[in-house]
């Protein structure tokens, strides 16, 4: 009996002793996410993580404020009357910073790391372009101190021209870092916009140098960088979406699965007063076969593969009109803002001939005496639909004329996102101490003071 | 594991075999009237051997030399334990044990103990209680009969989950499910959601009404259920059962039955319908105001002045019911309206007016009666050394909504053998099969209630068919394929259209199986191994046909979900008389445990040839994969140590090590400590004769822990994926593309366990020899360093840290009753009350986090905020003079919102869903084979979002919202904001303000596109009967002449009465179903009120 218990016991202490491996710690690391990854596999998702949002929230709250929309149903009825709430912004904010943004940090920083220039030069390009959005979109941003996980948890706010400042390095190092003689990774198929065409890179550059130093009234920096952007609409820095669900583009799957927008009465308007060969492309006719508020959005962008714009060939001669404009060079001016039109219809797929005609018809060629801001930023307007840049346009130069849908004033800016006031609200509110106040959306940000 | 398992071959084999020298012991068992009890267990103490004692109440014992004495042990008997000596007969007589002061009842890891003896509140239910109440879902069948235990079903439909909540909510984000025990084998009862697990726990807000797994459990196998509330009753299972546990036993065979089987068959057909549905309008059309110009509110240039209800038909995609009356308009009578039968709709004026228009009732054509059919066939036998109990089920239902169906099927047979008279080996095995067609609900475009509810009262869902509907493709679906909505194609699925084009149907198969080995080395010492195992697979897939409104281009997907548990428990046990006076046991265990789940989910996208739903005919499809995998091993102890059979003394101790935790501290101690002194067996001089029959204090330490969530420790890549809470979204491979991203949770290797601690008191007494008895409990329970993902400032590139901080306290009393007027053969009452309330507190979140989101909307939701209960409400609300606390009314003559109140651009809290208590009263009657029953459950108190009516408002079909047309002056105080955004009031409320579709549907009139959740936030109180039964065995004097030896016949009802001050469905609802996000009712399935009728014989 007592040799059957010690029997007993020691097998007990056996088992306690092969069960020591049963615990192994490196089941805890999900075999389904790796804990490293390659630049092949970052770079196209920021390119993607962008695009989706410019064509998300970015794109339709700004466009209903512009009134190059409407928003008709539910959430979007309020905002269009400027029922515009901290939660309403929070996935927007939230998704630029911890997903857009973040991962171009991570690809700038790991690009440095392995000596791949090329690499960082497009990384560098999609944040300046990333964190441009953001700042014109609220002001105040934190930059300097974000992506730091832990080590910052409540980053301070830069200021405007901080960010701005930042912006130009960001394109600066992205112009000599895209012409460096070698690259360790080079992208190639990967790169979801320009399959690796460093040219075309370099001019997108420019063309963001041209945007960003146009809204601080550098007509000359802007001009200088025009000189260098996109020379062609084939050379537009566009992301193309696909066919398949995941892939669709963002504006296509608002408008199927929610629809709660239709097209805007003052965009509806200029069109169908120039009688705009464009109609087709932006709008579905209404019930009663007109082109008005009561229309959809059109094919060019009611589609799965339709592209998102950051920046176009178009905008370029746009902002080299108003700069010329600045400069007293009317020619000039006038030249840009017809060529201007002609890439804005090309790059919608208007036929040739019905861009020249559209260029000859008298409510568009008012020759070079009769230009002025109006007519170009009117025109820019209408070129620029469906991106945020007209918001930005329209609160520099207040063109075209728009009447506030409710109340007496037009939003100038997004309220900051409800994550930022419960997270890090101290540092938000060093910052902008206003921020909660009710008339906080019609203030003007810093270089909205300069115009 | 290889090793684990030899290593025990080997002890088996060494004392596998027994030789022995025996002889017989026989006897008869009677109570203290001298009737022959049958069916008292006799055990040869410290063996397996053992019998029952059969008709006469005799019984044969073969008993191994060596054998001490014999224990007789029965229901409601006091246990007796006799020495054997040289005696060959032993005739016993028990004593009634009235306050069933020494049942045994199965405590954590299957031990048995006598409930007197236990120092912490434990409540069991019979078998018979469960069945009697003809629930698909065990888990409802317990709902109202246990104290401290909240059972929330989450919709009426077939197969769907039901929330259990013990002694509150305890873990802020991790599990609160109790830890399921199936005969001493943990089972898994979670409840996985199905669709893009990209957009993680929203999947929880649409979708369908999932089941959680404990369904798959046929009731009828139950022999008992015993609820451990307290960490203390629950410490042996560590760190499973820190919500604690549900301890189901099922049936075993019956030794020494010989060459008779005990066979019983029930069958059961059950008719159900919806309880309680919102009341909507029946007066006004579809349509909106339109003005002289045909703006519309909204459109630049509307001129409100000109403004007038206008028809607005399905052709023109109008969503609201903001119209005109119905006796304003007509139909013409032609047949060229393909949206109605009888004709376009013309104004009542007009010279082609043909028929008065009048209202459709689109709810009660939807609806119908649902019917389930179950039947449950079960076997029981054995003979001297072995057993078995084999049953098979099947139950068939289909639901109040069109197409809902749920089907389960199980097996089981268990059987237990002496192998000699040392080894006992038994063991069980049982399968399952579940599933069925689920319906589209909540915040869903192709919900049916969402479209259902929605739609005009003008316009017919089931295009002239009424109920037959469903059947008729034409009702919803036009030649072209195309669907057939009150918007014409767009805005929801006609709810017709749902139930038929876009089933989700899940399959689960499911094995559940244990093997035993008992060795009895001496009387003092024996060895239990037991390995068990759950392993299931659940095959899900939903279609979205083509032009269905969730996905216009058709989707459909595959959600392949495998699930394994594997537990093995080593267990020794010594059994010791210290001295005369007092006894302990010590048992030793070792546990490992293994979860190990995958999933593998497929979308794709765009559909091709439309009615087909195979992957290969979309244009786009992705894949996401699932794999998680946890290990724990654990050493634990349990002392108990009895001082005269009236105090009693039980500590235990666990070591556990878990993969979850990080490597270098992963390792952990807990334990608990529990006292019970029967202070009527202490003093029996005092209360011999005294009116006080039996009395017991108890109290009880104990400490828990809890590990990490899998995978939290480090912070890896994840492919990309994203989405902006409107659409679907993108996700990576995108063309051709891969992409990965950074997670967006930052993992830590700064984790140390969670723990709980608790403290609780208890008093049961009985009286006048059990005419009454009660049971009193209070507790106090911590938890902290509760593991959970914060969120933290996206400017910091993450969504997410996983912190190790926040404390949530529960503070509860428990009190049942049980009293028994009457107790005759002939006649029975008993009345027994539970009553139960639990304070909960998030005492803490993490430093810097106040408030942590549990799920819901944006805007509506539901949250963990510091100094305020778990699950509260939060949203927004109207803005409060801070002088009298009243609501400010807009007095600006300026303001569109000019008589209306002020928005609170803050976040407010409304109340939260726990309830101030809980009370379940049930009185059972018996008399001449009658049984009557009835349950009623209270819930007093809690609150409910109700975010369907805060909808309705805004689309207009609300009843209430016929109050369009009527002024009001709201109460309040009259204010604005000054040009310095200062507050500025002026005296008690007078403006009289228009109640119209401007301040209903596109003010902050309504829950929908306006930001109030104020109104929407309702007392979610109620009083049901919740259970009735009436149940009449056939006297002998008929039975003997059929096949049978007993029949029963049986009526249950269930909520058949409900008094609720809730203006939605029935309250009992869960939108995200079992999860802690409880208090959502956002176009929630209804509840419903069933009829059972079911007919029981026995062979």
């Amino acid at each position: 009996m007592k040799n059957k218990i010690i029997l007993i016991l020691a097998t007990f202490l056996l088992v306690l002793t092969a069960c020591e491996q049963w615990v192994d710690p490196g089941l805890n690391n999900d075999p389904t996410k790796p804990s490293d990854v390659s630049l092949n596999v970052l770079l196209p998702t920021t390119q993607a993580y962008y695009a989706f949002l410019q064509g998300g929230d970015v794109f339709r709250f700004s466009n209903m404020f512009t009134q190059h929309l409407t928003g008709i149903l539910r959430q979007h009825a309020g905002i269009y009357q400027y029922v515009f709430t901290e939660s309403d912004v929070d996935n927007l904010w939230n998704s630029l910073y911890a997903d857009a943004m973040q991962n171009m940090n991570i690809l700038i920083e790991k690009s440095k790391a392995s000596s791949s220039p090329y690499y960082q030069g497009m990384g560098e390009v999609m944040m300046a372009l990333a964190i441009g959005t953001t700042t014109d979109i609220w002001g105040d941003v934190p930059f300097s101190e974000a992506f730091k996980g832990e080590a910052n948890l409540t980053p301070k706010y830069d200021t405007q021209e901080q960010i701005y400042n930042k912006i130009f390095e960001l394109l600066n190092s992205a112009i000599a870092n895209l012409a460096a003689t070698s690259s360790t990774f080079t992208p190639a198929g990967d790169d979801l916009i320009f399959k690796g065409d460093k040219a075309k890179w370099t001019k997108a550059a420019y063309s963001l140098l041209a945007r960003y130093y146009l809204h601080l009234k550098r007509y000359d920096d802007a001009l200088n960088a025009v000189s260098k952007a996109q020379a062609a609409v084939g050379d537009d820095f566009i992301f193309n979406f696909g066919t398949k669900g995941n892939e669709a583009n963002p504006i296509y799957q608002f408008m199927e699965q929610r629809g709660d927008i239709s097209m805007g009465s003052v965009l509806m308007k200029i069109m169908n007063d120039a009688n705009d060969p464009r109609l087709p492309f932006y709008a579905e006719k209404d019930d009663n076969d007109e082109y008005s508020e009561e229309s959809t959005i059109g094919p060019y962008y009611y589609r799965s593969e339709a592209p998102i714009h950051f920046t176009t060939y178009a905008e370029m001669k746009f902002i080299e009109a108003e700069c010329k404009l600045a400069k007293a060079d009317k020619k000039g001016a006038y030249d840009a803002y017809i060529e201007g039109i002609k890439a804005s219809c090309a790059r919608y797929g208007v036929a040739q001939a019905d861009i020249d005609a559209f260029v000859t018809n008298p409510a568009i060629a008012v020759g070079e005496n009769n230009i002025d801001l109006e007519k170009i930023m009117t025109q820019k307007y209408v070129a620029m639909y469906c991106t945020p840049e007209t918001w930005v346009d329209w609160r520099r130069t207040n063109f075209p004329k728009l009447n506030p849908i409710s109340g007496n004033q037009i939003p100038r800016r997004f309220p900051y996102a409800q994550s930022e006031r419960l997270f890090n609200g101290a540092s938000l509110q060093a910052a902008v101490p206003d921020a909660g106040s009710a008339n906080f959306i019609f203030s003007e940000m810093w270089w909205d003071k300069m115009w | 594991m290889k090793t684990f398992i030899t290593s025990l071959l080997v002890v088996f084999l060494c004392f596998g075999v027994m030789q022995a020298q025996e002889r017989t012991v026989s006897g008869k068992v009677t109570n203290e009237k001298g009737e022959p009890l049958i069916g008292v267990t006799v055990m040869v103490k410290g063996s397996a051997v053992g019998t029952y004692t059969k008709s006469g109440g005799t019984y044969k014992l073969t008993v191994p030399r060596g054998a001490k004495s014999l224990i007789f042990r029965v229901v409601g008997m006091k246990t007796k334990e006799i020495e054997i000596g040289t005696k060959d007969e032993i005739n016993v007589v028990l004593e009634e044990d009235v306050v069933r002061t020494e049942e045994i009842v199965v405590t954590a890891i299957g031990l048995e103990r006598e409930k007197k003896s236990i120092g912490y509140a434990i409540e069991d239910i019979k078998g018979s209680r469960i069945s009697e109440s003809k629930t698909t879902n065990v888990l409802n069948a317990l709902t109202g009969k246990v104290a401290g235990v909240q059972i929330t079903n989450s919709a009426g439909t077939s197969g769907s989950s039901a929330f259990i909540k013990i002694r509150g909510i305890s873990s802020i984000t991790g599990s609160n499910q109790p830890l399921f025990i199936v005969d001493g084998i943990p089972i898994d009862n979670s409840m996985s959601y199905s669709g893009n697990p990209d957009d993680g726990s929203n999947n929880l807000l649409y979708g369908v009404a999932y089941s959680n797994r404990a369904i798959d459990i046929n009731p009828d196998d139950i022999e008992s259920i015993t609820v451990l509330k307290g960490p203390a009753a629950t410490a042996l299972y560590g760190i499973r059962a820190a919500s604690g546990a549900i301890v189901i036993t099922t049936k075993k065979g019956v030794f020494g039955l010989g060459e008779k089987i005990n066979v019983n068959f029930t069958s059961t057909m059950a008719f159900d319908e919806v309880n309680k549905m919102p009341e909507l309008q029946t007066t006004y059309a579809q349509g909106q105001w339109v003005d002289a110009n045909g703006k519309r509110y909204g459109q630049s240039g509307f001129d409100i002045n000109t403004a007038k209800p206008t028809y607005r038909g399905p052709t023109t995609g109008e969503a609201l019911s903001w119209g005109p009356k119905f006796s304003e308009l007509a139909w013409d009578g032609t047949s060229n309206n393909r949206f109605d039968k009888n004709g376009n709709v013309v104004s009542a004026t007009d010279p082609n007016a043909k028929i008065p228009m009048k209202p459709y009732n689109n709810v009660d054509d939807f609806f119908r009666t649902g019917t389930a059919y179950t039947q449950s066939l079960s076997m029981a036998g054995g003979g001297d050394f072995s057993s078995f109990y084999l049953s098979l089920s099947n139950q068939k239902k289909s639901g109040v909504i069109p197409r809902d169906q749920f089907e389960r099927s199980t097996v089981k047979l268990t059987g237990e053998s002496n192998i000699s008279r040392n080894f006992k080996a038994s063991g069980s095995i049982s399968y399952t099969k579940s599933g069925g067609t689920r319906i589209q609900q909540g915040s869903n475009t192709s919900g049916v209630m969402l479209g259902l509810l929605r739609t005009p009262p003008s316009f017919d869902n089931s295009n002239g068919f009424g109920e037959d509907a469903a059947d008729k493709p034409e009702a919803y679906m036009f030649a072209n394929g195309t669907q057939r909505t009150y918007r014409g194609g767009g805005g929801y699925d006609n709810p017709f259209w749902t139930v038929n084009r876009n089933p989700f149907n899940d399959d689960v198969n499911r094995f559940i199986g244990y093997f035993q080995l008992n060795y009895y080395i001496t009387d003092w010492f024996d060895v239990m191994y037991r390995v068990g195992l759950d392993n299931y697979t659940d095959k899900r897939k939903q279609i979205f046909a083509l032009y269905s409104r969730t996905v216009p281009t058709g989707r459909t997907f595959e959600h392949n979900i495998t699930s394994n548990q594997f537990t093995s428990d080593l267990i020794l046990t010594f059994t010791q008389k210290l001295t005369e006076d007092i006894g302990a046991k010590l048992l030793v265990g070792n546990n490992l445990f293994e979860d190990y789940s995958t999933s593998l989910y497929v979308q794709a996208d765009n559909i091709i040839i439309p009615n087909f739903y195979h992957i290969s005919n979309f244009s786009g499809a992705f894949q996401r994969e699932g794999k998680d995998k946890l290990r724990r091993m654990a050493l634990y102890g349990d002392l108990t140590v009895d001082y005269l059979e009236w105090l009693y003394f039980n500590g235990t101790i666990r070591w556990e090590k878990s993969t979850t935790l990080p490597k270098d501290n992963n390792a952990f101690v807990y334990g608990s400590a529990n006292l019970s002194f029967v202070f009527t067996d202490a003093f029996k001089d005092v209360f011999k004769d005294s009116f006080v029959s039996f009395g017991k204090l108890r109290t009880n330490y104990a400490v828990v822990g809890k590990d990490a969530p899998m995978y939290s420790t480090t912070t890896p890549f994840t492919a990309s994926t994203l989405a902006d809470g409107w659409v679907d979204g993108i996700s990576f491979p995108f063309l051709n593309a891969v992409g990965y991203a950074k997670d967006g949770v930052l993992g830590t290797q700064e984790l140390k366990p969670e723990k709980t601690t608790s403290l609780e008191f208890g008093l049961n007494m009985a009286f006048l020899d059990g005419l009454f008895d009660v049971d009193l409990t209070y507790y106090d329970s911590k938890s902290v360093d509760q593991i959970f993902a914060v969120r933290i400032a996206r400017t910091t590139g993450y969504a997410f840290r996983i912190v190790n901080a926040g404390e949530i306290s529960n503070k509860g009393f428990e009190a049942i009753l049980n009293i028994h007027p009457f107790r005759g053969d002939d006649f029975s009452w008993t009345f027994s009350l539970n009553f139960s309330t639990n304070k909960n507190m998030v005492e803490k979140l993490a430093p810097g986090i106040e408030n942590l989101f549990i799920g819901g909307f944006q805007g509506s939701n539901i949250r963990a905020v510091a100094g305020k209960p778990y699950g509260t409400i939060f949203g927004f609300g109207f803005l409060k003079d801070p002088a009298t606390g009243k609501t400010v009314i807009d007095d600006d003559p300026n303001s569109p919102n000019y008589g209306y109140p002020i928005l609170d651009q803050n976040e407010k809290d409304f109340g939260s869903a726990n309830p101030d208590w809980l009370m379940g009263i049930n009185n059972t009657f018996s008399f001449a084979g009658f049984t009557l029953s009835f349950l009623f459950d209270i819930k007093q108190g809690g609150v409910m979002w109700n975010g369907t009516k805060g909808a309705l408002y805004y689309f207009g079909t609300h009843k209430e919202t016929e109050i369009r047309g009527t002024t009001k002056v709201f109460d309040g105080v009259k204010g604005h904001f000054d040009q310095d955004d200062k507050l500025v009031t002026s005296g008690p409320n007078d403006i009289a303000a228009k109640m119209d579709q401007a301040w209903l549907a596109f003010g902050n009139g309504n829950g929908f596109i306006g930001s109030n959740t104020e109104d929407f936030v309702e007392d979610a109180s109620w009083v049901r009967l919740r259970e009735l039964s009436l149940s009449y065995q056939l006297p002998k004097s008929i039975v003997e002449y059929t096949p049978f030896s007993e029949i029963g016949l049986t009526f249950t009802g269930r909520n058949l009465w409900l008094s609720t001050p809730y203006t939605g469905i029935d309250p009992e609802t869960s939108l995200t179903g079992a999860s802690n996000a409880q208090g959502l009712d956002y176009f929630n399935m209804p509840g419903v009120r069933s009829y059972n009728f079911s007919i029981n014989v026995k062979f």
